[in-house]
């Protein structure tokens, strides 16, 4: 999915999986992409972020205030956790499991469970909620997606993170769970995720005194005059 | 990657909570994700080796017809055609 993605933007890919490890999600959401973005010093973005009031700490403090509200979930959803209550440790049970069956095995296994989806070939999240045995569920991927085509409509080959940022916007101006299957909604459900109202990206950003469109414009501005 | 105290602060909130409905029912899904996963594995792996629909139904307590239903190839692809 991250093939047109340039190093700084899977760099900061990275970055959104720590925080989202942080938060102990069970998935990687455009808000996390947006922490992410703020802690990468590639073409300024961080700096851009934070004159307008969206430094590292303030984005980090508005996740914290979301779990807080219920908007995001809360860390007792993590399914690693949840199992360990039950006395599974699913670390070992992924070690056993690969070591009789291979990685490509288990690999084969996790896309045999999800079922085949209408909209597999849209670039949603798609399927029901995540096995334990899989990685984080890919709630970003619409903004992956969005960030690409912003990147093709620049006449960029690649996607870096001013593109991301981009599309983790424009992601954001659509209410939450935008264009999903009833299936991916009871996904986000499972995960402790909405599926109407505004997203939690539009929360961040506007809880910080910041407005989507205005950061949208400043940011391709930015861009033409880099060019 | 997280401290003892993480999970000290993890498995108290378990055990707070383990009375809760909502993480009772959440934590079956989690189990459920996983068991679905094992026998996916174990399933293709049983095919692989020669194994009989009836034989892989014995073994998992279950009719031939629900596994054949359930992993048999071809069975996918069918739907979003």
């Amino acid at each position: 999915m991250l093939e047109r993605f340039s190093d700084a933007a899977v760099q900061v890919c990275d970055l959104a999986y720590e925080e989202a490890e942080r938060l102990r999600h069970d998935y990687l959401g455009p808000e996390h992409v947006l922490v992410g973005l703020a802690r990468t010093s590639d073409a300024g973005v961080d700096k851009f972020l934070s004159v307008r009031g969206l430094g590292h700490d303030v984005l980090r403090a508005g996740l914290d205030r979301l779990v807080a509200d219920g908007v995001l979930p809360s860390p007792w959803r993590n399914q690693a956790d949840l199992l360990r209550g039950l006395g599974i440790d699913i670390g070992e049970v992924r070690l056993v499991v690969e070591r009789s069956f291979g990685p490509d095995a288990v690999c084969a296994a996790l896309r045999r469970t999800r079922r085949w989806s209408r909209l597999r070939d849209l670039p949603f999240l798609s399927g029901g909620p995540p096995s334990p045995l899989e990685g984080k569920a890919m709630v970003a991927k619409r903004a992956f997606w969005l960030a690409e085509q912003e990147a093709t409509g620049l006449g960029q080959e690649q996607a870096g993170p001013a593109h991301l940022l981009l599309g983790v916007l424009r992601d954001a101006e659509d209410p939450a769970g935008t264009g999903l299957s009833r299936r991916a909604r009871r996904g986000r459900a499972y995960l402790g995720l909405a599926s109407h109202g505004p997203s939690p990206v539009r929360r961040l950003v506007e809880g910080a005194g910041a407005s989507l469109a205005d950061l949208r414009a400043d940011m391709l501005t930015s861009l033409h005059v880099a060019t | 990657m997280s401290g003892v105290g993480s999970d000290e602060v993890t498995a108290l909130a378990a055990a707070t909570r383990s009375q809760d409905p909502e993480v009772g029912l959440t934590a079956v899904a989690a189990l459920r994700g996983l068991v679905d996963v094992l026998e996916a594995l174990q399933v293709e792996n049983a095919r692989a080796k020669g194994w009989t629909w009836k034989a892989i139904a014995e073994r998992l307590a279950v009719s031939k017809q629900a596994v054949h239903q359930k992993y048999a190839r071809g069975r996918l692809p069918r739907i979003g055609r």
